[in-house]
C-alpha cells in the first residue's frame, strides 16, 4: 500500500502552483465574545432545553437531593456511577442511603465483561461533564479510566453534573484554550446537546434513536 | 436499471407520492437553514471564513495529509491510503478477515457508499448493517440513500410502516414514528452489541492532533466507533482541516446548512484507540484515506474548489430540479448540484456528462453553499468541456448554436433574421417541439426591439424640427 500512497502524494503535487504556507485564520469576533456571567447561565439552561433536554440548577448545596428526587419520582432502580470521583462518590452515597432498593454498578472492568449488564440492567448513569457551552446548549465530556465513553451513551437516561463555573460562553473558547494539552488530545473527547434524537423518518423528530432518551443536567 | 437519466427523470416526475415527500421535505429543510441563518451579516462573514479555510486546505492539502499520517500513528491509529474504491474496499476486507469477523456495523458514511462497501463485503459473506435510521430503512428496501443528509427522504410514514412490516415481520400504529424508531433501536442496539467491526465516515480530520471528527444527531456513530473492538473510518481525502480552532467555525455552518441546527447532538473527536487503563472504546482504529479521483481535481485549477464541499445537501435542498426529481433519479452516489459537479469528475465526462444536463443554471446552489463553492459556475465549466469533447461530431446542439453565435456576431443578418421571425410569426404555434407537449410556444413580436427604436427616434427627430 505504501505505492498507492506514493502514488496519491505525486498526483496531489501536481499542478502545485500557488505557495504552500498557511492562510492565517482568525476567528471571527462573534465566536470569541464572552456573554456577561449573568447571562450565560440563563442562555445556556435555555439552549438546552430548547435541544429537549432537562435542566436542574441547585444552589450549591441540594444537589444531591435533586437527584434523589429524580431518583425517585421515576423508579430508576439500576445506577451506573463511577468510583473514585468526589462528586460522584458523594452523590451515591446520598442515593444509597435514601433507598434501599437501588442497586449500583460500577465500571470497573472492561467493557467486554459488562456489556451485557450495560446493555440490559442500567436504568440511568450519572456523569461529570468537564464544561459547557452556553451559546448552544452543549456539554463537554472526556472520557476516561474513571467514566469510560459508553456511560454516557448506553444508558436510558443519563444525568450529568455540571459547576456554574465550567459554561463558557463559545465552542471557539474552549478550542483556543483547551482543557487538555494540545499536544496529546484524549482518545475520546465529546460535545452532548441534548438527548439522542433523529428525524430521519418524514422529518419528524424522535427522542432516544441509539443513545440515551432523555439528558438531565444538574447545575451546581 | 438498464434506463437513462431522461428516463429516469421522466419516472420520477410521473411518480406524485415522491413529488410530495421531496416538496414536504426540501421545504422544511429551507426553512429550517433559513431560520438559523437569519442574520445575513453574520452568514456571509462565517461563509467568507469557512470559504477560506477549505480553500488553504485544498491549496495545502499533500502537507495536511501527510501531517495526518504522522499523527495519527502516534497515536495508535494505523492508516491506509486507497488510489480508488477497489482498494479501500480490500484494505476493509482484509482487516476484516484479520478478525474473521462476520459482522460489520456501519455508522453513516458516503464515502462508503461512494466505494459500494456493502455490496463488496457481502460477497465475501460479510455481513454490513447500516445503523443510521435512515440509511436502515433505506438498506431494509434494498435501496441507495437519495439524499447526502436525509437518506430516506423519499419515503414517508406510512411507506416505511409497510415496510417494516412486510421487512422485519413487526405492525407499528399508523403514523406513530415514534414506535418505527424503537423497533431500529431495538433491532440495532443487538447488533451494536454483537459486532466486531465498527465503520464510520469522517466529517473532518485534524491534521495536527490527529483526531477524527464525527458529526451526528442519533448516538449510533458514537456506538458504531465505541463498542466493536475494531473502528475502520474511511474519508475522502479532502475532509482533512488544519487543527481544532478552525472546527467551530465549519462546524457551525455544516450544522445549520445542513438541517438548520446550531449544533448536532454529538460532536464526536476520537483521537486513538482504548488506552492500558481504559475500559472501553476500540482496541483498534483504521484509517483509510480515500483518492478515487480526488488527487486529479486538484490538478485542475478551475474545478478544484470541488473538494471543497463539506457535504451538507444545502445545494440540493435548494435546487429546483432535485425538488421535482429527487435523488434516485441521477443514480450517482452524490445527487443534486454537488453529484453533478462530483460524479462526471470522478467517473469520467463520457460516462456520466449526461447529468450536467439537469440544471437550469438558476444559481441557488451557489448562493446556499455555505463555504461559497461557485456550483454554478463549475457546471458551466464541465457543460463545456463536455461539449468541446463531442462537437468533432457535428450534434444538432452544436449546429444550432453555431447558426445562433454567426448571427449575433452579424448585425446585417441580425437585422434580417429578426424580420424574418417577425413576418413568419404566425407560424410559430405549429412548429414540432418537444416544449408544446404542455406549453404554448411564444410568438414573436410584430416588430423587433431596434425597429421599435428606430421608428421612435424618427418620431422624435420629425418632431423636434
Amino acid at each position: 500500500m505504501n505505492n498507492a500512497r506514493t502514488r496519491i502524494l505525486s498526483r496531489l503535487r501536481q499542478g502545485q502552483h500557488k505557495p504552500k504556507t498557511a492562510i492565517p485564520f482568525k476567528a471571527r469576533r462573534l465566536e470569541t465574545e464572552h456573554f456577561e456571567s449573568g447571562v450565560i447561565k440563563a442562555l445556556f439552561i435555555d439552549q438546552l432545553r430548547e435541544s429537549h433536554a432537562e435542566v436542574y440548577e441547585s444552589d450549591g448545596e441540594n444537589w444531591s437531593e435533586i437527584i434523589t428526587q429524580i431518583a425517585n419520582e421515576n423508579s430508576f432502580k439500576t445506577w451506573l456511577v463511577a468510583k473514585n470521583l468526589p462528586l460522584i462518590e458523594q452523590t451515591y452515597k446520598t442515593l444509597k442511603s435514601s433507598q434501599n432498593n437501588l442497586s449500583f454498578i460500577h465500571y470497573d472492568k472492561d467493557y467486554e465483561t459488562l456489556k451485557d449488564c450495560l446493555f440490559k440492567q442500567v436504568d440511568a448513569s450519572i456523569t461529570l461533564a468537564k464544561a459547557a457551552i452556553a451559546e448552544t446548549g452543549t456539554l463537554l465530556l472526556i472520557p476516561d479510566k474513571h467514566e469510560p465513553r459508553m456511560m454516557s451513551l448506553i444508558p436510558p437516561v443519563h444525568i450529568v453534573l455540571l459547576k456554574q463555573s465550567d459554561i463558557v460562553s463559545s465552542f471557539q473558547q474552549i478550542v483556543d484554550q483547551p482543557l487538555w494539552e494540545s499536544t496529546a488530545m484524549p482518545t475520546n473527547i465529546v460535545f452532548i446537546s441534548g438527548p439522542s434524537k433523529t428525524a430521519d423518518i418524514q422529518q419528524t423528530l424522535a427522542y432516544g434513536a441509539h443513545g440515551p432518551k432523555r439528558l438531565i443536567v444538574i447545575i451546581i | 436499471m438498464g434506463i437513462n437519466f431522461s428516463q429516469r427523470i421522466e419516472q420520477a416526475l410521473a411518480d406524485s407520492q415522491l413529488r410530495t415527500n421531496f416538496r414536504g421535505a426540501m421545504n422544511f429543510l429551507r426553512n429550517k437553514r433559513q431560520l438559523a441563518f437569519s442574520d445575513e451579516q453574520e452568514w456571509q462573514v462565517l461563509r467568507k471564513q469557512g470559504a477560506a479555510i477549505r480553500q488553504d486546505v485544498i491549496q495545502r492539502l499533500p502537507e495536511l495529509l501527510i501531517q495526518l499520517e504522522q499523527q495519527c500513528l502516534q497515536n495508535g491509529i494505523q492508516v491506509h491510503w486507497a488510489q480508488d474504491g477497489d482498494q479501500a474496499n480490500e484494505i476493509i476486507l482484509k482487516i476484516a478477515q484479520n478478525q474473521q469477523s462476520k459482522r460489520v456495523i456501519k455508522g453513516k458514511s458516503m464515502a462508503s457508499e461512494e466505494i459500494e462497501l456493502n455490496d463488496f463485503l457481502a460477497k465475501h459473506d460479510i455481513e454490513c448493517i447500516e445503523s443510521d435510521m435512515g440509511e436502515y430503512i433505506v438498506q431494509l428496501d434494498h435501496e441507495k440513500p437519495s439524499h447526502i443528509i436525509m437518506p430516506a427522504i423519499h419515503k414517508n410514514t406510512a411507506q416505511i410502516t409497510a415496510l417494516f412490516e412486510k421487512k422485519l415481520g413487526i405492525k407499528t400504529p399508523e403514523g406513530d414514528v415514534d414506535a418505527l424508531i424503537g423497533v431500529g433501536r431495538r433491532i440495532l442496539r443487538e447488533k451494536f452489541e454483537q459486532a466486531d467491526i465498527g465503520i464510520s465516515g469522517v466529517n473532518f480530520a485534524i491534521a495536527d492532533t490527529g483526531t477524527l471528527c464525527l458529526v451526528e444527531n442519533e448516538g449510533n456513530g458514537r456506538l458504531s466507533t465505541t463498542a466493536p473492538p475494531v473502528h475502520i473510518a474511511l474519508m475522502g481525502l479532502e475532509k482533512v482541516i488544519p487543527n481544532i480552532r478552525v472546527l467551530p467555525t465549519l462546524q457551525r455552518l455544516l450544522t445549520r446548512s445542513a438541517t438548520g441546527q446550531h449544533i448536532t447532538t454529538y460532536l464526536n473527536l476520537i483521537s486513538g484507540p482504548r488506552k492500558k487503563d481504559e475500559r472501553d472504546g476500540p482496541k483498534e482504529v483504521h484509517l483509510v484515506l480515500l483518492d478515487n479521483g480526488r488527487a486529479n481535481i486538484r490538478q485542475d485549477e478551475k474545478l478544484q474548489n470541488t473538494l471543497a464541499c463539506i457535504r451538507c445537501g444545502a445545494c440540493m435542498n435548494h435546487c429546483p430540479v432535485y425538488t421535482r426529481i429527487g435523488g434516485h433519479a441521477y443514480g450517482s452516489t452524490y445527487p443534486g448540484p454537488i453529484g453533478q459537479v462530483v460524479t462526471p469528475q470522478l467517473k469520467g465526462l463520457a460516462e456520466e456528462g449526461e447529468l450536467l444536463d439537469a440544471c437550469s443554471l438558476n444559481g441557488a446552489c451557489g448562493e446556499a453553499c455555505p463555504v461559497e463553492i461557485d456550483l454554478p459556475e463549475l457546471i458551466r465549466t464541465l457543460r463545456h468541456r463536455r461539449q468541446e469533447s463531442i462537437s468533432k461530431t457535428w450534434s444538432k446542439e452544436a449546429l444550432i448554436w453555431l447558426i445562433w453565435a454567426k448571427i449575433h456576431q452579424h448585425p446585417k443578418l441580425y437585422q434580417q433574421a429578426t424580420q424574418l421571425a417577425a413576418t413568419l410569426r404566425g407560424l410559430t404555434p405549429y412548429i414540432p417541439s418537444p416544449w408544446r407537449k404542455s406549453r404554448n410556444m411564444p410568438k414573436p413580436a410584430k416588430m423587433s426591439l431596434h425597429q421599435q427604436v428606430k421608428d421612435r427616434s424618427n418620431i422624435k427627430n420629425r418632431a423636434g424640427n
